[in-house]
């Protein structure tokens, strides 16, 4: 029965993307004191315990778990143990457009979310735009919408405490 | 009661006549009420037209991204985790706003807009789903709704108290620069720290991998500090880092008990396109619907910048459609002395 389990959430994880996944090395600092750990999972054995700011690169990556080669070792660390570069894009960031114009010219959404366009928003002058909260409205879905959904992508709902 | 709770509202009913005549003050100041009861009673039906006003104003400002796929997408997963929460019923909303900056906004009473700078950001749906339960928190813990019970209409009666003149006008002004400070200078730290824990824990039970939402913080920490894109975000929550310790600290003790959550892909595929049926009819879905848009590429795909919507898209209004009222958020907010 269990093995049977087994392939069944093999099956699924594989279908959705949910494996080990192979990235490009990426520098990471830990970010506090924690075990490097011989397998991505909370109770495998520690390989080494590595100290805060020690430096380190990921070879991979099976969220929340990565592997990280250290001067120390190689084994596996929490995200949360771990920062990631620093000052620069991450691997999966695009180049996002600035200034698109929209509406038949219109320089609609240029500024974009910043304090100017809150003040603007929230002033005397600002106005409701009627046509776009139709609009999203149009993209709403039904409690029901979800759930299919879900379904679909093989999610089921679990009980888990705050 | 705090006396200086009782001095605001002996001084609003004193000085506020004109206030009383039009928002019915009585209704939360009544000096036979518990002031902290009184002003703790804003209905359901009051918070979600407080924002949907305030969506309708961002939205006067920074246009839905013109992509019906990535809408409706967004809108399904955003459903599906708020379906977890306490408040499953609410008529949640969420947009893609065409905004370069990355960023997300949570109105009172379930609309939730996250701009397409923070979307072309994502990698998965269990990343988006984290950063929607994050927003769909704000909304359920009613964190704006809190901070404008407990602080600023005691500290709104007290000012117009103190002007004793053009109470109308005043409230309505005071009411758009309490949520103006508010989405700029942002909740405190620990709302924003209950949104990530609560947020998580929405997106866990909707089946994702708990920790979407620490990987977009990962991604929010490796940018510089001086990103222009990140400014808001960055001087209205904590860091990315102290927020990525915290989320480690309620999550990493808790592995073991868990579920194995799942990273789908992003897509925007046609299966989450709008109902004909619910496409508003002054505004047509854009003609794009059919083109399945991929993930975090499905923006990056459409024309640069600098060129005009393609012909056959509908084009969102050229200028916000006027509001009879420039003031129109307080419609929702006159509810809350109308009674």
């Amino acid at each position: 029965m269990k093995s049977v389990l087994k392939v069944l959430v093999l099956a699924a994880t594989v279908a959705t993307g949910f494996v080990a996944g192979t990235v490009a090395a990426e520098p990471v600092t830990f970010s506090k004191d924690a075990p490097l750990r011989a397998e991505p999972k909370f109770d495998a054995k520690p390989v080494a315990q590595i100290r805060k700011d020690t430096p380190g690169e990921q070879l991979s990556k099976q969220s929340p778990w990565v592997n990280v080669k250290t001067p120390q070792a190689t084994g596996w660390a929490l995200t949360t143990d771990l920062n990631y570069g620093g000052g620069g894009s991450s691997a999966g960031i695009s180049l996002a457009r600035t200034g698109t114009r929209v509406g038949g010219g219109s320089t609609l959404g240029a500024r974009g979310f910043d304090e100017a366009t809150i003040t603007a928003a929230m002033s005397d002058g600002g106005a409701i735009n009627r046509e776009q909260l139709a609009l999203l409205d149009g993209y709403v879905a039904s409690k029901s919408d979800g759930q299919s959904f879900a379904s679909a992508k093989g999610l089921s709902a679990s009980t888990v405490g705050y | 009661m705090t006396s200086l709770k009782l001095l605001s509202v002996t001084f609003l009913l004193l000085f506020c006549g004109a206030a009383q005549a039009q928002f019915n003050l009585n209704r939360i100041f009544d000096a036979g009420k518990d002031v902290v009861k009184a002003t703790t009673g804003i209905s359901e039906e009051e918070e979600i037209k407080i924002g949907g006003e305030l969506a309708g104003r961002m939205l006067g400002q920074v246009a839905l991204v013109d992509d019906a796929n990535v809408q409706a997408y967004v809108n399904r997963v955003g459903r599906w985790v708020a379906s977890q929460g306490e408040r499953p019923d609410l008529p949640w909303k969420f947009g893609v706003a065409n905004a370069p900056q990355i960023n997300a906004m949570a109105m009172p009473g379930g609309t939730i807009l996250i701009t397409r700078g923070l979307y072309d950001l994502l990698e998965n749906e269990a990343q988006l789903a984290g950063v929607l339960g994050h927003e769909i928190a704000h909304v359920v813990k009613k964190h704006h709704i809190n901070v404008m019970q407990n602080q600023s209409w005691i500290s709104a009666g007290a000012n117009l108290a103190s002007a004793g003149r053009g109470g109308n006008n005043q409230l309505q002004k005071v009411a758009l620069d309490f949520f103006k400070n508010l989405f700029i200078n942002g909740l405190d730290k620990g709302a924003e720290y209950d949104a990530d824990a609560t947020g998580a824990i929405l997106a866990t039970r909707a089946g994702y991998n708990a920790f979407g939402l620490v990987e977009v913080l990962h991604k929010l920490n490796a940018r510089s500090k001086g990103d222009e894109n990140t400014a808001l975000l960055f001087k209205t929550h904590p860091s990315p880092a102290e927020r990525i310790d915290n989320l480690g600290k309620l999550l990493a003790p808790r592995l073991s008990q868990l579920p194995a959550g799942l990273e789908p892909e992003l897509t925007g595929a046609a299966a989450a396109a709008p109902r004909p049926s619910r496409a508003p009819a002054s505004k047509p879905a854009p003609s794009r619907v059919s083109t399945p848009a991929v993930g975090a590429r499905a923006f990056a795909s459409e024309a640069p910048a600098t060129e005009a919507a393609p012909a056959e898209a509908p084009a969102p209004a050229a200028k916000p459609a006027p509001s009879g009222n420039p003031l129109d958020v307080l419609q929702g907010i006159k509810g809350l002395f109308g009674r």
